[in-house]
């Protein structure tokens, strides 16, 4: 593939391990960006971002607008979602998403009127007018999450503001086939960049670099040509050697300023923010043109699908509405993400999410056959965490997760060039991932354990109190009573006591009268 | 002559060791949690008394004193293990007649139908279930721990025990199959 | 069942692996039939029958997929490793021995591959080395030095009854004038200092060449651009065969410097016996070797040291395989200390150590 020959502002530095897999960027990069005819149906996934589900705000019967609220953040660490079009809402219920396990989950199904008509937007040109409480307002309300994956909400990213020096626009886009990025550089560069300088203006002095890969020369020098457009000389362009996967947020942080984000610890603990351009671009289009993030660039490709390229998708699409767009008749197996770390679809009645940036659509292949381990250590040099694959596989597979967690299982950042280089053809990311989400459902039932002891225990000591207190209270009146018995007692004894004192008296004086008649 | 000798030296050998170990058993003593801490800590916390305790931790003493390590179902083959790992047991299959390891469970009231007689709310052994006399109940579903002891008390059967159901929080990533079974022979 | 990513995987397998080791002795291969008769060939030809026929049967004993196992090259490349440490002319039985050993008490009885923890070709090598002393050390002299290099006919008549057309056994042709036999130059050189020669003086006989032995230097170097190739490829890392050379020069330089009458060059060992074989085919085998990139090189550092030191000080001509055998005991430990830092950690080490 064709490489750049522009020369890095910055240094570059190194990252340990690393793949190259045959990149299948040009089935898709070559054409311009593309609408598909807007659909009739649109699933939304409410908990589709990092963070809780957001919660419903619309019912079953509303009509819509597109661009309305229709869901609410639930808290601050989730998200906004808007209507993709305008329409009704046709049920709010447990449907296909978009999730590996190919579960269902709450979201709201939009059904299009065909009107496409925009709710009132709240554009604003001059966002440099806008303070930064204002600014995180806006882009929290617009839904914006991070777009290269993670579905990171923003406004919790650009929350954190002392310390932070460096703002890096993450263009590297490194698994094989997904070159929405590399398009939307291409073509919107300039509003990338605007979207880059609301951002910085949130900081009282942040330096810009954008991290690209080499294989992406149009886009590098889209970028060029939009700096000089907008003046924008304190942007500088960083290019790395194409090399999977230095598209890890992690990992660029590395290639770019040779630092390693401390373990537990993020990126704005080294002064560094970290955006994707695909979210500088839905911050560009929230802040100055008002629109919510409804919709999204998706590298529509593979070998089955028959009109690859970049195609603009309202979110909520669902997936065999892609395939039916493109025509894409002879693929039966769809992935969502890269080869690298995306995941299988199950449902093609699953909507597209924020996080969608490719559908690879194929043919399904049996994979070959899980061999033996002969400890070679390929997925020891390919990894670029530097962490032991073998042995997390050793101890994944039998189920010795403490080991596991010994060889730091939890730093493994998944991205599959273990499993991608292993002779033996064994999926090691599935060893991991069954390690990891073994580990923390152990980690919730040890806490409901604990949780359900101290209750036993804070009731058994209840229990105890009250029949202490009932035992307490049985033996006070006890006395109680003991004592007003014996206080009467003694009030008898008193009387006893008069009277006798009194027939003695009576006596005496008897024996007086006696004596003396 | 020289095995008298060889008699005194290691004797003398024994005896400096001896007091070198007595003194590192001392001086390095680990402070560990009690043996029944840490039984119970490996102990679901159902609170069930399927085991014929009265809870968790009066099993775990039990344990200690040397009660099989087979008797807590909702433990189920793992808990045996992890009890056998602890305590350097053999590891022997679970009691059937305490009961057999179902699917983790919660309580359900069906609110409608409840008269208000506190009668679950006495049985819970983790207090969590809500309400006052007369008034309607309704059970804790974070805190419940599927014991099943609030069923049989309810005069009018308005609880259900409902598995939990697997969502895409608590699902989980399966090994892969191996096409080679490995644990075909052993 | 849900499959995990990635949904691409690397052309390769372990059976290509294994090819590659195998074809790469195709250079020290051809120099040693050149220079040793084609007693070796036979010798791979034998070893790797009983190789893969004991890994079938024993597959099947043990109720394992056979097909799969048996063509993923592990035991052809056992067989042909150890076939290609053997003497030439050794009997026939005794190479069926030792592949079989290797295949049932090295490799299957832990587990099969990726679990046992010695080098199978070294412990049969070992094995034979240790009961067979004699044969075991018999090489046949290089055909520059031989008088009547043994034919085809004659080879096969020893390796497979034990005496050549004449009816001599090979130890009655070594101690004969013919010289048919001989030992290889490093036994010649540790027998001849025994006897109080110095090296200088062993240095006229006709076994040594410019770099080493006659012969073997040849053998050596196909084995070294071998291993380079498996280098290029990838098929190898470059730690442990240059941990294994810089231990051999680092050894056999503090001993040659002190007296170089006495102790052989550390050229002469880069070149000798199985040095170049063992560096890059025999302590590269990825089941028993450190798996960290600090452990390689440790790993390979250990066997060029105890190598020089046994080749010098021990009972042993060579002493690749003792140096392979006794580096993979401690392979557990050097791995478990030479963990590599893991992104964003702090230090290098955990448990505090």
């Amino acid at each position: 593939m064709e490489r750049s020959t522009f020369k890095s502002e910055i240094p570059i530095y190194q990252i340990p391990g690393g793949i190259h897999p045959a990149e299948h960027k040009t089935e898709s990069n070559q054409a311009a960006i593309q609408k598909l005819p807007l659909g009739k149906e649109f699933t939304i996934n409410l908990k589709a971002q990092a963070g809780k589900r957001c919660l419903p705000v619309v019912s079953v019967g509303d009509k819509v607008l597109k661009g309305q609220v229709i869901a609410e953040s639930d808290g601050i660490f989730s998200s906004y979602q808007h209507a993709p079009t305008s329409g009704t809402i046709t049920a709010i219920e447990k449907l296909p998403i978009a999730h590996p396990s190919g579960m269902k989950d709450l979201c709201i199904r939009l059904e299009a009127d065909s009107q496409d008509q925009w709710c009132d937007l709240k554009a604003t040109k001059k966002y440099q007018e806008l303070n930064r409480e204002q600014l995180l307002a806006r882009i929290f309300e617009a839904g914006i999450v991070g777009l290269g994956g993670a579905s990171f909400p923003s406004h919790i990213k650009l929350q954190r503001q002392d310390g932070i020096k460096t703002l890096i626009l993450n263009a590297a886009e490194c698994e094989p086939y997904i070159s929405c990025d590399d398009r939307l550089l291409q073509e919107h560069s300039k509003q990338i960049l605007e979207g880059a300088m609301v951002i910085a203006q949130l900081y009282d002095d942040i330096e810009v670099i954008v991290g690209i890969e080499d294989n992406k020369p149009k886009a590098i020098q889209a970028l060029v040509d939009a700096r000089e457009a907008c003046n924008k000389k304190n942007i500088k362009i960083a290019v790395v050697p194409t090399k999977y996967p230095s598209g890890g947020e992690k990992q660029l942080i590395q290639l770019l300023t040779g630092k390693e984000v401390p373990k537990g610890g993020l990126p704005a603990d080294l002064g560094i923010v970290m955006h994707n351009v695909a979210t500088c671009f839905a911050i560009y289009e929230a802040i100055i043109e008002g629109k919510p993030l409804i919709k999204r660039l998706v590298t529509l490709t593979g070998e089955g699908c028959n009109q690859p390229g970049n195609y603009w998708v309202p979110i909520g699409t669902p997936i065999h509405e892609l395939v039916s767009a493109t025509n894409s008749n002879r693929a039966n197996h769809y992935i969502m993400g890269g080869p690298m770390m995306g995941f299988d679809i199950q449902n093609t009645e699953a909507g597209i999410i924020k996080a969608t940036n490719c559908v690879i659509m194929n043919q399904q292949n049996p994979r070959d056959a899980e061999m033996a381990c002969i400890r070679c250590g390929a997925c020891m040099d390919a990894c670029p965490a530097s962490l032991l694959p073998q042995q997390l596989y050793w101890h994944a597979k039998s189920d010795e997760f403490e080991k596991a967690e010994e060889y730091d299982l939890f730093d493994c950042i998944e991205c599959g060039a273990c499993a991608y280089v292993c002779p033996s053809n064994i999926p090691l990311v599935q060893y991991y991932r069954y390690a990891k989400s073994s580990i923390r459902n152990q980690r919730v039932e040890k806490s409901k354990a604990d949780k359900a002891r101290e209750r036993h225990e804070a009731r058994q000591e209840r229990l105890e109190r009250v029949k202490r207190e009932k035992a307490e209270k049985h033996r006070k009146a006890a006395e109680a009573r003991r004592k007003a018995a014996e206080a009467a007692g003694q009030d008898d004894a008193k009387k006893a006591a008069v009277a006798a004192a009194l027939a003695r008296v009576q006596a005496k004086k008897k024996n007086q009268k006696e004596e003396s008649s | 002559m020289d095995l008298i000798t060889a008699v005194i030296i290691l004797s003398f050998l024994a005896l400096i060791f001896g007091a070198i170990l007595g003194f590192a058993s001392i001086k390095f003593k680990v402070e560990g949690d009690p043996i029944v801490d840490q039984i119970n800590d490996v102990l679901p916390q159902t609170q069930c008394g399927q085991c014929g305790y009265p809870g968790c931790k009066p099993y775990a003493q039990a344990i200690a004193n040397g009660d099989e390590i087979n008797k807590c179902p909702p433990g189920g083959e793992a808990g045996v293990k992890a009890l056998a790992d602890l305590l350097g047991r053999e590891i022997i299959p679970l009691d059937e007649e305490r009961g057999e390891t179902g699917p983790v469970t919660v309580a359900y009231i069906r609110e409608d139908e409840c008269i208000g007689c506190t009668k679950c709310i006495q049985a819970c052994p983790v207090d969590a279930i809500l309400g006052a006399p007369k008034l309607m109940h309704t059970v804790i579903v974070d805190e419940c721990t599927g014991c099943d002891l609030c069923v049989e008390p309810c005069p009018v059967d308005c609880i259900d025990m409902l598995e939990v159901p697997e969502t895409i929080s608590n699902w989980k990533w399966q090994q892969p199959e191996m096409k080679i079974d490995f644990k075909e022979v052993s | 069942m849900i499959q995990s990513s990635p949904f691409t995987k690397k052309k390769n397998s372990v059976a290509e692996l294994m090819l590659w080791v195998v074809g790469a002795t195709l250079l020290g291969l051809a120099a040693q039939v050149y220079y040793f008769g084609g007693g070796v060939i036979v010798n791979i030809i034998l070893a790797t029958v009983t190789a893969l026929a004991t890994e079938a049967i024993i597959l099947k004993l043990r109720k394992r997929p056979i097909k799969q196992t048996l063509f993923d090259g592990s035991a052809l490349a056992t067989a042909w490793l150890l076939a290609l440490a053997l003497p030439p002319l050794l009997p026939w039985w005794m190479t069926v021995l030792g592949a079989s050993f290797a295949i049932i008490f090295a490799k299957q009885i832990y587990g099969g591959l990726g679990n046992n923890i010695f080098n199978p070709a070294m412990v049969a090598y070992v094995l034979l080395l240790i009961s067979f002393p004699v044969q075991m050390t018999a090489w046949l002299p290089p055909v520059e030095l031989a008088q009547n290099p043994a034919s085809i006919s004659e080879t096969l008549s020893f390796i497979f009854t034990g005496q050549g057309s004449n009816g001599l056994t090979v130890e009655q042709m070594r101690l004969g004038v013919d010289s048919f036999s001989m030992a290889t130059p490093l036994d010649h050189i540790k027998s001849e200092l025994s006897q109080g020669y110095r090296i200088v003086e062993l240095k006229e006989s006709p076994i040594f060449s410019n770099l080493s032995g006659v012969g073997w230097q040849w053998v050596n170097l196909g084995f070294l651009i071998g291993g380079i190739i498996l280098l290029f490829k990838k098929v190898i890392n470059w730690h442990i065969p240059f941990g294994v050379l810089a231990g051999i020069f680092i050894t056999s330089s503090l001993l040659y410097v002190s007296n170089p009458d006495q102790y052989l060059s550390p050229l002469f060992h880069w070149f000798a016996g199985a040095t170049m074989l063992g560096a890059f085919f025999i302590a590269t085998d990825p089941v028993t070797a450190s798996t960290t990139p600090k452990g390689r090189i440790i790993f390979g550092l250990g066997i060029g040291i105890l190598t020089v030191l046994i080749r010098v000080f021990g009972g042993y001509p060579d002493a690749i395989a003792f140096a392979v055998l006794l580096l993979n005991m401690a392979v557990p430990l050097i791995d478990y200390y030479t963990k590599p830092r893991v992104y964003g950690h702090q230090n290098k080490s955990r448990n505090g150590l």
